[in-house]
């Protein structure tokens, strides 16, 4: 729904511009706090084939699916930025659409330095994981994308990695090069052998994602999680993204409607922070 | 109170093993109305008892055997393969004579004559507005068929046809009655009566439009000062009770004075507009003015407190729907009331509360008896 009435926009701004004092806040067209998000139901693991799987279904009706996928690599000559692939698909949207990109490039950035420097894809000197993320947005009514940052969280949390056979990883610190001993080439380059995986035994990959929270800002206000109907009278958006127990990079600000585009002071953004300040530790424990 | 409530599964299955299955099919046999065994023509007894069978049966799923006797009619949602009727959808029987149709639980609004439904203006046309009511098409208000500025008895003239945006553009929320059908289902409508015409001083919240009870009447005042208007069609307005005579609502007496003056109304309105500050009303002036209110862009003044009660009402109508509940206006301030047991509105998003408020106007309903 993006058409809404003159009379609608403007009660709906009126209630959210109310300002802050008498303890009042702003009447949010659901009666949430600013600080309140939807309720929200998530399904772990139910994708079999998968390594982690997460279906988030919000109380609007926004379903997201997210599953991961690891994939054994040869690391060597490979960039920092090629061990994660996203993919992303957003019912009604093309792929190569500014949108669906723009959102894309979003996580790929948030998600690719965090997960580089935790090193928890490594495998040994050579072998590291490669990590695939599938994002799927059955259906959507406002900015997907902290819910998205959500339910990568989840995935990532109950996504299970095989194991190096114990004796497999000591064989091949001893006995490196000797597949290669008809290819010189190799002994050159002094190869492992290719990691041999246990069959049965999963370990998690214990990697905490980070998560990316959406400020509507209205008049002096910033509300969290903004609805549909918040989004379409909202002037600005802020995307504040949180990692290990602090406000991190990017921070970034999307427009939600295309009527209603004005700036951000650093009012907004500070209050904005705080909020994210105060309110992931909740968020983050709640997914856990 | 959290921030956030999150329902964490993760069995690996997308069923709730705890899903309650409601719907239970009393009878073995895969037949709802089938004729039992015997070859013997149907006694009108033996109809009434299937009859009563088959409403206890409840809810019949699409591709159900519904009878395999030629006699009935076949309505909508029903098809026949080889002279066996089958359900084409999923919902209840209905029988009228030898009708046979089976009504779909959830679906798309169907517009019938004389329904009350609101709907949103999607295009302005030739002579028409296309309005969105959550049917299978659009509907379609003729200019003839709304009060025009100027008195309710005026003839549309040409400008009228020039300036329709001034009246009703796209986006804006109107309320109106269902005139007639036009042979492929889609709804004219009228708003040529006082209580129909543009929307506004509230928020608007739509439900399924299998949940309205069609009454006599759909705009309810209710405690708190509050009206809200349930559509047939599912789209609910909840807004401020506005007093009569404040606000351009007065116009009943106005016909017949502004006859003569309608011709000059499109001049006047952009005089009007352009002098608001410094217009000295003149006797048919000030009733051209106020008839313009009804197509007004300007909301009240509405204090905090009646907008948190505005937030209550489409609260207590979402979790009604959100329990499957019929909304009537009984219903809905049944749940205005137990819904005071919960302060803080945003709690009433959360789906514990809304069940319990459910479960509240359904108790309340029964000590009612």
């Amino acid at each position: 729904m993006s058409l809404l009435s003159v009379t609608e926009q403007e009660y709906l701004r009126t209630s959210l511009e109310s300002k802050n004092n008498n303890n009042l806040q702003p009447i949010r067209p659901d009666g949430r706090k600013i600080d309140q998000f939807r309720p929200m139901g998530i399904s772990l693991d139910f994708l079999p084939t998968s390594n982690g799987s997460t279906r988030l279904v919000s109380s609007d009706g926004t379903e997201i699916i997210v599953s991961s996928k690891v994939e054994c690599v040869d690391a060597t000559g490979l960039d920092l930025g090629d061990f994660l692939v996203i993919d992303l698909d957003i019912q009604g949207y093309r792929d190569d659409s500014i949108y669906v990109n723009q959102m894309k490039s979003i996580l790929y950035k948030s998600l690719n330095s965090k997960l580089m420097e935790s090193g928890c894809l490594k495998i040994n000197a050579k072998y590291s994981f490669k990590l695939c993320l599938d994002v799927l947005v059955l259906s959507k009514f406002s900015y997907p994308l902290s819910l998205i940052s959500m339910a990568i969280y989840t995935t990532l949390q109950s996504t299970n990695v095989p194991m190096l056979l114990e004796s497999e990883s000591e064989k091949n610190a001893n006995i490196s090069g000797r597949s290669g001993a008809n290819q010189p080439k190799d002994i050159e380059l002094n190869i492992d052998e290719l990691p041999q995986f246990n069959d049965y035994d999963m370990k998690p990959l214990n990697f905490q994602s980070p998560l990316i929270f959406l400020i509507a800002l209205i008049g002096d206000n910033c509300i969290v999680d903004p609805s549909e109907l918040e989004s379409s009278v909202a002037d600005n958006c802020l995307l504040v993204s949180f990692y290990d127990k602090k406000v991190t990079a990017p921070i970034k600000s999307i427009s939600l409607n295309d009527s209603y585009i004005k700036g951000f002071t650093p009012q907004h953004l500070q209050k904005s922070i705080k909020l994210v300040e105060k309110i992931a530790p909740d968020v983050v424990a709640a997914l856990n | 109170m959290s921030v956030i409530s999150v329902v964490k599964k993760s069995t690996g299955s997308l069923i709730d093993d705890d899903t309650p299955y409601y719907y239970k099919d009393s009878k073995t046999g895969t037949d709802v109305l089938e004729n039992g065994d015997g070859d013997e023509p149907m006694s009108e007894e033996e109809s009434e008892a299937h009859d009563n069978d088959a409403d206890t049966a409840g809810i019949i799923t699409p591709g159900k055997l519904i009878t395999d006797d030629s006699i009935w009619m076949r309505g909508h949602g029903t098809y026949s393969l080889a002279n066996n009727t089958y359900s084409s959808v999923c919902g209840t029987i209905s029988k009228v004579n030898k009708l046979l149709s089976v009504k779909p639980l959830n679906g798309r609004y169907q517009p019938e004559t004389g329904d009350h439904v609101i709907g949103r203006i999607v295009d302005v046309g030739n002579k028409r507005w296309k309005v969105d009511i959550g049917a299978k098409q659009h509907a379609i208000l003729m200019l003839g068929s709304v009060n025009l500025p100027g008195g309710v008895l005026r003839r549309k003239s040409e400008s009228d046809e020039l300036q329709m945006r001034s009246f009703l553009k796209e986006g804006d929320l109107l309320n109106a009655e269902v005139q007639s059908l036009f042979s492929d289902g889609a709804a004219s409508l009228h708003t040529r009566s006082l209580k129909y015409g543009k929307l506004r001083n509230g928020l608007f919240v739509q439900v399924p439009s299998s949940l309205i009870v069609r009454s006599k009447d759909h705009t309810h005042d209710l405690p708190g000062n509050i009206t809200v208007i349930l559509g047939v069609n599912g789209y609910v307005w909840i807004r401020k009770t506005t007093v009569p005579g404040t606000s351009g609502t007065n116009n009943n007496g106005a016909g017949l004075n502004n006859v003569s003056a309608s011709a000059s109304t499109a001049a006047t309105l952009n005089y009007l507009r352009a002098n608001e500050k410094d217009y000295q009303p003149g006797i048919t002036r000030l009733e051209e003015e106020s008839s313009w209110e009804i197509y007004s862009d300007k909301n009240d003044n509405i204090p905090n407190s009646i907008r948190q009660t505005i937030v209550r009402y489409s609260n207590v109508v979402k979790s009604l729907a959100h329990c499957q509940i019929g909304i009537t206006e009984q219903r809905v301030i049944q749940g205005y009331e137990a819904s005071m047991a919960y302060p803080n509105l945003g709690t009433l998003i959360e789906t514990e509360t809304m069940e319990s408020l459910g479960q509240d106007v359904i108790n309340a309903e029964k000590m009612r008896g």
